[in-house]
């Protein structure tokens, strides 16, 4: 803590020798009553209107209609009067930078060991808009912002009861980020959100600009390409996953929100799952189960059956395949390679480039890839189906994280079939469920509820049973507090 | 520590994965997928050919209906030095696990299947689902080389002509090659086999041309059956004796049944019909009913009859029935009588129910006890429906 100089001029001097004759930095001395008044703030950050509205019209009534024993009692009296909602006083002379930056306004007096700080942000931020990353047809569209308040606010009008939670860690020794972490204080355990806590109050860093610096501090020292803990854009999940007794954490400036722990079906699962029919949502969820290993299997599958178990195709397709592969100067194996590489090119390509200029990157993508290639006789139509369905498969999943996993352990089964066939894919099979079996997010298993089998969870897993059913929190992430429905619900 | 420990590890996996090599890797357009093969015999040697079903080049667009079959040729006096004297013609490894069909000639299937049968059970990564079938006075590879048409994939013809033909004719029968040793093998039955014909100018039929007629200068036919004892083939059946035999061995989907009646024909569609064995011993003797159940409809009408009378409807019903039952009749008396050989394998199903009788039996059951036994036959025919016409069309007009 550092003491707040009672000469309002050193105080000046003392913040202009530390920022540096910034250019938006803007400070003014006026003299009342032969009493110094320093107010300063970052003309970037701070909105001009608020601090005349606020600041300048209550200290002008006060010299209009203030008595004179107003100006003896200066600070107290000003503490009252200035029409300011978020009005504080402090006495670290350190924090005033903070402050600062953040768009407050720094009223220093002189002859006091304090000052106030009154807020006059400047709106810098993008409204609530829809989820851009996580698009759904039926659900609410809203989504989280850099706006640390609002990203709360969203959640908190959500749930509105006071057991909710929202713990403030300050995390980065210059950024000064704030994270805070969500719960539901009567549902989730005590010790997991200690275990988080802890957590981001060691982290030591110089700065943190988005939710993804935090993630990698509060995934457990595993070394695996799954996430374990979900990212979203939505409020909508956020809640859902409050409910269910699992911890979020909003950074700041940060439009994505952490929710954990996360397991591999949450990443098969979307929020919208809730809000559609039960029996329509099997089918949806059953298509996603799929589409995961079909996206992680397709190619080795390809490459195993035709360059080592020919016998297990039926004769027409094998005669359909060999024609197609004829010409086809490269091994199968590179030919998948060559163009799921070139695919991932592809979207890379698309996710950073301009919108302006993107029509030409499909255009080439679309001609390159479907057709010119074949024409020239360099890779076999076959192949292009495979890569354009294993491609759509692996996009159907909306976590980025999530769906690069997916790429890595593909090429891995890749590596496996082209070396030993269907006993490689078995093989790499093994391994693969063993990593994931191996994998724990804040102490529960990956692989839950499938392993350890968890047979109340299943109601909400593969398959949605209707809501009226799902009587329950899932027991491994709520084990005090597993009611969800509490009355019988009863068909009329 | 951990960390030498896990690099080791690494490096172990990465040796196993490098030394275990590429066993068994093949690409494709390596093979030279084969899809039926034929087996002749010329001067005491094999001779095979092998049916290759092969792209045509590499830019015709990769449509199944651009794939060309190249017949291979290659003598010895074993299958294997036969094929691998193929395998000296063909820039691509010979790779017989798609077969598809085999065709064999009927002097070789005269001398006994047994010599090659071993060769095709033996490879381990075959499947033993291909077609067999036997020529009629004719070659196999010539069988092989003629050019079809109506298949998109002509090297598959031969194989999906026989699951046409088992689905909507009862004179052929769709034998798979471990059906057919089975029944080799197995005591009280002996295998029948369907034959395979050309009929036209077998010449013209090699060359592509032929196809761009609308009339096709030769097609292949497939025929009745071939009888067999044990593996020997020792003669055909004719198309009626096919039938039976097809219809008892619970083989027939659809067939059709002719009766005369007023002067004209009744023709009925028989509805897969179903054979019940009744096996029994009395006096010692062994005793069979057959019992076959079929539904069926009226499919043609040229005669001059009211439909909608019941009386009429029965008359038809009974006289459908003896027709089927001759026909059972012929099947029966040519396995009994003239070939003495057990082709339906009431022997099997006797030696299942009474093994003890039956090994008494043995020795003599193929030209004693099956050639002399008494069997019931008894026919029931459902006739359901009468089509789309109520009546016959000269009544419907009036």
């Amino acid at each position: 803590m550092e003491k707040v100089n009672q000469n309002v001029d050193t105080i000046l001097k003392q913040i202009e020798t530390k920022i540096h004759k910034s250019s938006d930095f803007f400070s003014r001395t006026v003299t009342l009553h032969r009493k110094k008044i320093l107010y300063c703030f970052f003309e970037s950050v701070s909105s001009d209107d608020k601090i005349s509205d606020f600041f300048m019209k209550s200290i002008s009534n006060d010299i209009k209609y203030g008595k004179k024993s107003f100006f003896e009692d200066l600070f107290d009296n000003l503490q009252n009067t200035i029409t300011n909602s978020k009005l504080t006083v402090i006495d670290d002379f350190s924090q005033v930078y903070y402050y600062l930056a953040s768009g407050f306004t720094c009223i220093f007096i002189e002859g006091y060991e304090r000052y106030i700080v009154l807020e006059t942000k400047s709106n810098l931020d993008r409204g609530v808009a829809e989820a851009s990353s996580e698009a759904i047809i039926r659900g609410p569209k809203d989504s989280f912002t850099e706006n640390h308040m609002t990203n709360i606010g969203l959640i908190r009008k959500r749930i509105k009861d006071p057991n909710l939670w929202m713990d403030e860690v300050k995390v980065g020794r210059r950024t000064k980020t704030k994270v805070a972490i969500g719960y539901i204080q009567d549902i989730v355990p005590k010790e997991k959100v200690e275990l988080v806590r802890n957590k981001i109050k060691k982290i030591d860093i110089d700065g943190i600009l988005d939710s993804g610096y935090i993630m990698d501090f509060l995934s457990p020292k595993q070394h695996s390409s799954f996430p374990k803990i979900i990212s979203t854009e939505r409020p909508d999940l956020v809640c859902g996953a409050l409910l269910d007794g699992k911890i979020c954490v909003l950074v700041e400036n940060s439009p994505f929100v952490l929710v954990m722990p996360g397991m591999l079906v949450d990443f098969l699962h979307s929020p919208e799952d809730n809000y559609q029919k039960p029996a329509n949502v099997i089918f949806t969820r059953g298509l996603r189960a799929l589409a995961f290993f079909v996206t992680l299997l397709t190619p080795a599958i390809y490459i195993a059956i035709t360059n080592f178990n020919q016998e297990m195709i039926p004769d027409r397709l094998l005669i359909s395949l060999a024609i197609q592969r004829e010409g086809v100067p490269f091994p199968t194996a590179f030919e998948v390679m060559l163009l799921g590489i070139t695919f991932e090119m592809l979207r890379e390509s698309d996710i950073r480039i301009p919108k302006v200029t993107g029509t030409a990157i499909s255009v080439v993508g679309a001609l390159v890839l479907g057709d010119a290639a074949v024409n020239a006789g360099i890779v076999s139509p076959i192949v292009v189906i495979i890569i354009a369905l294993t491609s759509i498969c692996g996009l159907l999943f909306t976590d980025v994280d999530f769906t690069n996993a997916l790429r890595g352990w593909r090429i891995f089964f890749i590596l496996c079939a082209s070396i030993m066939g269907i006993v490689g894919i078995v093989a790499g099979g093994i391994i693969f469920v063993a990593k994931l079996a191996s994998l724990e997010s804040l102490g529960t298993p990956y692989l839950t509820p499938f392993s350890p089998l968890n047979l109340q969870a299943q109601k909400d897993n593969v398959i949605r049973t209707s809501r009226d059913k799902l009587r329950k929190r899932p027991s491994y992430l709520a084990p005090k507090n597993q009611t969800r429905l509490q009355v019988n619900y009863d068909e009329n | 520590m951990m960390k030498t420990k896990q690099l080791k590890l690494l490096i172990v996996i990465g040796v196993v994965l490098l030394l275990c090599g590429c066993w068994n890797y093949s690409e494709l357009n390596d093979l030279a997928i084969t899809t039926s093969l034929g087996i002749d015999k010329e001067d005491d040697k094999y001779l095979v050919s092998v049916m290759i079903a092969n792209a045509k080049s590499a830019q015709i667009s990769a449509k199944e209906g651009q794939s060309q079959t190249t017949v291979l040729e290659g003598k010895g006096k074993t299958l294997s030095e036969a094929l691998e004297n193929i395998d000296l013609k063909s820039p691509k490894q010979i790779y017989i696990n798609h077969l598809s069909a085999i065709v064999i000639s009927d002097q070789v299937a005269k001398e006994g299947i047994n010599k090659i049968s071993d060769f095709l059970l033996r490879e381990p990564e075959s499947r033993k689902k291909f077609y067999l079938l036997i020529t009629k006075e004719e070659k196999a590879s010539d069988v092989l080389k003629i050019l079809t048409p109506l298949e998109s994939l002509p090297s598959q013809s031969i194989a999906s002509n026989v699951q046409e033909a088992k689905e909507y004719q009862a004179v052929t029968n769709d034998m798979i090659y471990s059906v057919f040793i089975n029944d080799v093998i197995e005591r009280g039955i002996h295998p029948v086999l369907s034959s395979i014909s050309i009929e036209g100018k077998k010449d013209e039929a090699q060359k592509y041309q032929h196809l761009e007629q609308s009339q096709p200068d030769a097609v292949l036919k497939l025929g009745p059956l071939g009888i067999f004892k044990d593996d020997k083939l020792i003669g055909f059946a004719t198309k009626k004796e096919s039938e039976g035999t097809n219809i008892i061995l619970n083989k027939v989907d659809k067939s059709i049944v002719e009766i005369k009646y007023n002067g004209g024909y009744i023709v009925s569609h028989l509805e897969s019909p179903n054979t019940k064995l009744n096996i029994s011993f009395k006096n010692n003797k062994p005793q069979i009913d057959l019992k076959i159940k079929a539904g069926g409809s009226i499919a043609e009408v040229n005669c001059d009859i009211d439909l909608t009378d019941p009386k009429e409807i029965a008359k038809i019903k009974t006289n459908t029935e003896k027709e089927l039952k001759k026909t059972i009749r012929q099947a029966l008396n040519m396995a009994q009588k003239k070939y003495q050989t057990d082709i339906f394998g009431f022997g099997l199903a006797f030696y299942h129910k009474y093994p003890n009788q039956f090994k008494k039996l043995e020795k003599h059951w193929d030209h004693d006890t099956f050639a002399n036994m008494d069997i019931n036959v008894s026919v029931e025919i459902d006739i359901e429906t009468k089509g789309s016409l109520e009546q016959s069309i000269r009544k419907e007009e009036a």
